[in-house]
């Protein structure tokens, strides 16, 4: 029957290859005449107090959008870093005319957007609404009253939205290559962490507001259906009034290029990819001529799908995408390529960059893929005419950076005039492959050793901190030796021998639900354990011999790693039982845990399962034991931090325990041990049936 | 009675006030059963085709989820005139650009080029749907990049997963209960001839709508199209569309799901009906009174007043068959998501009780028709608003109209639906929590 439509289906499709024979489509058609492009006109007009007003009216919808930001250098934040993005949002978030409630009512009962962030301010809505617009804008720039409440509202929030970027790895790469390209004194290599923004005040929010926002330093953009003496009626209105201020001009400090190609890592164990960044600063002032060669070499690189997508992508296909962007900049610039690869392509992929790098340096580019990247530069510029928005950022740009008045009508122009001398000359000019930053977020374990091969490899933490690689101490000891220790420093062989049975009560919340669990030993090697929790009770139970479960749900018999685990557990002293349970221990390492430096002594089961054991290499008592359990949702991680030892007939045993599983943690107090009390034999029965 | 019909008259009338931008078009059929739509606007020089298919990953088989999105990397492998890697580079030869995506029921092709280079981008995506090249290598490259892709999309991002999760929760029957990225062990055991007839089944005329936007001169137009699709032969498989019907839920699901993340976060999903139909209308501006803008009720108390929430959104999520209403948040720091869904619930059954006010009611219609209006800028955004409409709707002149069926929810219909859909034996509650280190 299939084969049997299989070969309909090709008569159909032979079919279909002449109905539409008529047409020859081996033929490519070839362009028409080429359409007239037409910058949009648009007014600049500077009123009294040095307010610069730009108006590019489009009446296609009837829409407006404002823009006013301050023509501001990068300002170095040192200790606050975060606080004029700050200062923004807390504009937006209260005037001596309206509170939060009153702005966000407004702006949402005309079906408005205004929002603040650094040194701007942006709104939108229906152009019939642009009074109301102008009302709400001016209000936020000229009136802020920087409510307190509305601060620590947004400190907390900024702080959240710090710690959930700890999880993004392309957050953290970037991080990673600002801070190591500028450095802490520089204000693009400035981050924000939690720590910087909970420093910001509200005073130091008014300061930054006082400093800058001055009419003289503030450029206003009105784009969309509006006419402009209108525009400057509502300017006049809402802005005339304006003080004149002066403005600072601060001077960044000047950056150092890398010496040599550099490796810097980020370690996020497990990671199922790798985010790369290859990239260094270039000088390269908006202003430069160079701007337009090289921006086309960017293209040939990497802008769109270009040769690293092509060699990352359709080649290895090691990618979802991989591209690079060159950015001009009056203090210092950038280049950077970038891509996210599968974790065990990181090298392979790293290499392949760097092959582009060198070729577009070494070869010069073809006449065919050229005119590509030409036509793609000048199509984009094209389309982006299409929204008056993106003109008005044209003619912001213009004012901005001095740049020549007709920079954009000749943008098509500057484009056709690059030659392949040009792209190869500003190639090597710009990029220097060989001292260049590749920066990593990625598993360390998997990439570590491959990375070093390009340069030498640092380790950081997520917010770029240089995370200091300890080369760890030779250990002499063997792991018989540290459990010697271990039980000499909590009692002695002697004591632990003289402990018959031994009941230990602990207590916790998990979730704000108590939590309560019994634990019987005796001696040799038995086992009761009892977890009550919302008025159930789980039983597990070992007698020396069998291992089972019961709830009132019925009972079930402990096998394979459960089973391990009670019989490890049994003993009093459970160190000296393993090697009867076919347990190896072996030490692997000193690791620092909680601020105490420990060694790490692994123990291995017959059936595979490993457990972690931390002692404390100056008193020897045990600070942490980490396991991994496999649960039907895959493999899951248990951490035990144990402190506050006390003594019960004897033997020192950990009062406090710290459990960590899945994310979640709760302590576990010792509320009641009894050391030799008795215990029922009726504890170690095994249920009848099932 | 008559009242009442009078009353949706006069907002009918006011909603036509509004829109005064009428997107003007023109519609026809090809006789291969090709949908055609010309639109022109001069306003740059510049064309955007847009071709529309009704396919998406509901079309799949359950043991091939991931299916038609994985189809839509090959549509850019070539043809026998387009070489391997070449269809990219033809456009950006022309200045142009081009995208694709694969949604739930829907796949869509456009390319952007100037307006003298129309001819060339018909040239290729009508080529590419008469006789699309299908061969090993390239199937293989694109294997590894759509892996590659979903780590990156899904794996590896913070939340990546919660769509997946929510529709795999909330769907048991339904082909939504897998996503538009599917699986890819799937993709894995495709053969290149399950390829092929994917292909002959769903990239047929009769199953797209073709439109072509910007500065066009319409004759020639109709005269490219005739040329470039005209011969492009009808279909001859029926076309598979899902037949299940998702049944009633009737007990809550709820489930943990641990990622790699900082935050909590809490999705609650409750199912909706169809687009189109008057309820997801009245379901849509409930999301508004919920969380579009500032000021709206859950931004104001997660976010606002009892900070429990850095960011909390209800999203409609209408799709062509039935679909979900869905409410998350992400949680501050230090803050539980018992707390957080107790409060987001609490805002609910605030809907479900009280009639908004004649003032919120008010807010809510300017901020629907403010987004309405402000929505179509761009020639591409119209080209594939009016395919949808058409292929969705059967109307493609909703790009133009269909303000008026937000604007005839009425403040019962909000507290209505509200009452009906949103029940919490009908939900999916999912808690996202952050994975232990290490793990």
């Amino acid at each position: 029957m299939r084969t049997a439509l299989a070969m309909l289906c090709a008569v159909l499709v032979l079919a279909a290859g002449r109905a539409d024979a008529q047409l020859d489509r081996s033929i490519v058609p070839g362009p028409g005449p080429a359409p007239a492009t037409a910058f949009p006109d648009y007014d600049v007009l500077t009123m009294t107090n040095g307010l610069r007003v730009i108006v590019v009216q489009n009446h296609e919808l009837p829409t407006v959008a404002i823009r006013l930001l301050v023509d501001a250098p990068p300002i170095l934040e040192k200790d606050m870093a975060g606080v004029v993005d700050m200062t923004g949002q807390l504009m937006r978030s209260g005037t001596t005319r309206r509170s939060k409630d009153q702005l966000d009512e407004e702006v949402d009962r005309i079906g408005a957007t205004l929002g603040a962030s650094g040194l701007s301010v942006d709104a939108s809505g229906l152009s019939r609404n642009i009074d109301a617009l102008f009302e709400l804008v001016a209000d936020v720039t000229l009136r802020p009253s920087f409510p307190q409440s509305e601060l620590q509202k947004l400190v907390m929030q900024t702080q959240s939205g710090l710690k959930a970027r700890k999880s993004e790895p392309d957050a953290i790469v970037s991080i990673l290559r600002k801070r190591i390209l500028y450095g802490d004194k520089h204000p693009y290599g400035e981050v924000e962490t939690e720590k910087s923004v909970g420093r910001i005040t509200r005073a130091a929010c008014q300061k930054v507001y006082k400093t800058w926002f001055v009419p003289n330093a503030v450029i206003l953009a009105v784009v969309g259906d509006v006419q402009k003496d209108q525009v400057l009626a509502l300017v006049k209105k809402h802005f005339g009034a304006w003080k004149k201020g002066t403005i600072p001009k601060p001077v960044a400090p000047a950056v150092q290029p890398l010496d040599q190609r550099t490796v810097a890592l980020v370690d996020r164990s497990g990671a199922v990819q790798s985010a790369i960044r290859v990239g260094q600063t270039v000088t390269l002032p908006r202003t430069s001529p160079d701007v337009m060669p090289v921006t086309v070499m960017n293209k040939v690189l990497g802008g769109g799908i270009a040769r690293l997508f092509v060699n990352l992508r359709e080649k290895h296909s090691y990618t979802y995408g991989a591209y690079s962007a060159v950015g001009p900049d009056e203090l210092i610039g950038a280049f950077t390529a970038q891509t996210s690869v599968r974790t065990s392509v990181t090298d392979s992929a790293i290499t392949e960059i760097l092959y582009e790098l060198n070729r577009i340096r070494d070869e010069a580019v073809d006449g065919v893929e050229l005119d590509r990247a030409k036509n793609g530069l000048s199509g984009a510029f094209v389309q982006s005419l299409e929204q008056a928005t993106n003109v008005a950022g044209y003619a912001i740009d213009i004012e901005r950076y001095n740049l020549p008045k007709d920079h954009f009508r000749t943008y098509l122009q500057r484009v056709a005039a690059v030659t392949p001398a040009d792209v190869q000359r500003v190639a090597r000019q710009y990029l220097a492959p060989d001292k260049m930053l590749v920066a990593v977020v990625g598993s360390g374990k998997d990439v570590k050793e491959k990375l070093a091969a390009f340069g030498p490899l640092r380790l950081y933490d997520e917010e770029g901190n240089r995370v200091a690689e300890k080369a760890s101490a030779p250990v002499t000891l063997t792991a018989e030796q540290i459990f010697a220790k271990f039980i000499e420093r909590t009692g002695g062989a002697a004591k632990y021998a003289a402990i018959k049975d031994r009941t230990i009560e602990v207590s916790g919340k998990i979730q704000e639900m108590d939590m309560k669990i019994r634990t019987v030993q005796r001696s040799p090697a038995s086992l009761y354990q009892e977890v009550a929790m919302m008025g159930m009770v789980q039983k597990q139970v070992y007698n020396g011999t069998a291992g089972w479960t019961s709830s009132p749900m019925g009972s079930k018999d402990l096998t394979g790693e459960d089973l391990e685990d009670v019989q490890k557990e049994a003993p009093i002293e459970s160190y000296g039982a393993l090697a009867a349970l076919g347990i190896k221990a072996e030490v692997t390492g000193r690791k620092e845990v909680k601020g105490k430096e420990c060694y790490e002594v692994t123990l291995t089961t017959k059936s595979g399962s490993v457990s972690r054991h931390y002692f404390d290499v100056k008193d020897f008592l045990k600070v942490r034991e980490a396991s991994v359990k496999n649960t039907p949702r895959g493999p899951v991680e248990q951490v035990t931090d144990m402190s506050d030892y006390k003594p019960f007939g004897g033997v020192l045993i950990p009062t406090r325990n710290e459990q960590t599983v899945m994310g979640t943690t709760f302590v576990l107090t010792v509320d009641k041990c009894t050391v030799n009390g008795g215990v029922a034999d009726s504890l170690f029965v095994k249920p009848a049936g099932k | 009675m008559k009242t009442l019909y009078l009353f949706a008259l006069l907002m009918l009338v006011s909603a036509a006030a509004i829109g005064q931008v009428t997107i003007q078009f023109e519609q026809y059929d090809l006789p291969n059963g090709l949908h055609v739509i010309l639109h022109q606007d001069r306003s740059a020089p510049i064309v955007s085709q847009a071709l529309v298919y009704h396919v998406g990953s509901k079309n799949e088989q359950a043991d091939r989820t991931g299916f038609a999105h994985f189809f839509e990397h090959l549509m850019f492998e070539g043809t026998p005139h387009i070489g391997r890697g070449e269809f990219f580079k033809m456009v950006q030869n022309a200045g142009g650009e081009l995208n694709a995506s694969t949604s739930f029921d829907q796949t869509i092709y456009y390319i952007t080029v100037p307006s003298n280079q129309l001819e060339l981008a018909m040239w290729m995506e009508s080529g590419r749907m008469l006789d699309l090249k299908i061969d090993s290598i390239g199937v293989e490259t694109q294997r590894g990049v759509v892996k590659e892709e979903r780590k990156q999309g899904l794996e590896n991002r913070p939340y990546g997963s919660i769509l997946e999760q929510t529709m795999s929760h909330a769907f048991k029957v339904h082909p939504y209960r897998w996503t538009p990225i599917g699986s890819a062990q799937y993709i894995d055991r495709a053969g290149t001839d399950e390829f092929r007839q994917f292909y002959k089944q769903f990239y047929v005329p009769d199953n797209a709508c073709l439109v072509v936007a910007g500065d066009i001169d319409i004759a020639r137009t109709k005269d490219l199209v005739a040329k470039y699709y005209g011969g492009i032969p009808r279909g001859t498989a029926p076309i598979a569309r899902p037949k299940e019907v998702e049944p009633p839920q009737t007990v809550e699901v709820r489930d943990t799901v641990y990622d790699n993340i900082q935050l909590p976060a809490v999705i609650l999903a409750y199912h909706m009906p169809a687009q189109g139909t008057p309820d997801s209308y009245a379901l849509s501006m409930l999301t508004t009174l919920l969380s579009g803008g500032e000021s709206s009720r859950l931004t104001k108390r997660l976010v606002d007043k009892d900070k429990l929430a850095v960011v909390v959104q209800s999203i409609p999520l209408s799709l062509e068959d039935p679909g979900l209403f869905l409410a998350l948040a992400i949680a501050n720091f230090g803050k539980t998501l018992p707390e957080v869904e107790k409060t987001i619930q609490q805002e609910i059954e605030r809907v479900q009780k009280d009639l908004i006010t004649e003032a919120e009611f008010q807010k809510i219609r300017n901020q629907r028709e403010s987004e309405f209006i402000q929505k179509n800028s761009s020639v591409q955004g119209k080209a594939v608003e009016l395919a949808m409409y058409h292929l969705f709707f059967g109307d493609a002149n909703l790009v133009n109209t269909e303000l008026a069926r937000y604007m005839k929810v009425t403040r019962e219909d909000i507290r209505r639906v509200a009452q009906q859909y949103l029940t919490p034996d009908s939900r999916t509650v999912l808690y996202y929590l952050p994975k232990a280190q290490g793990q």
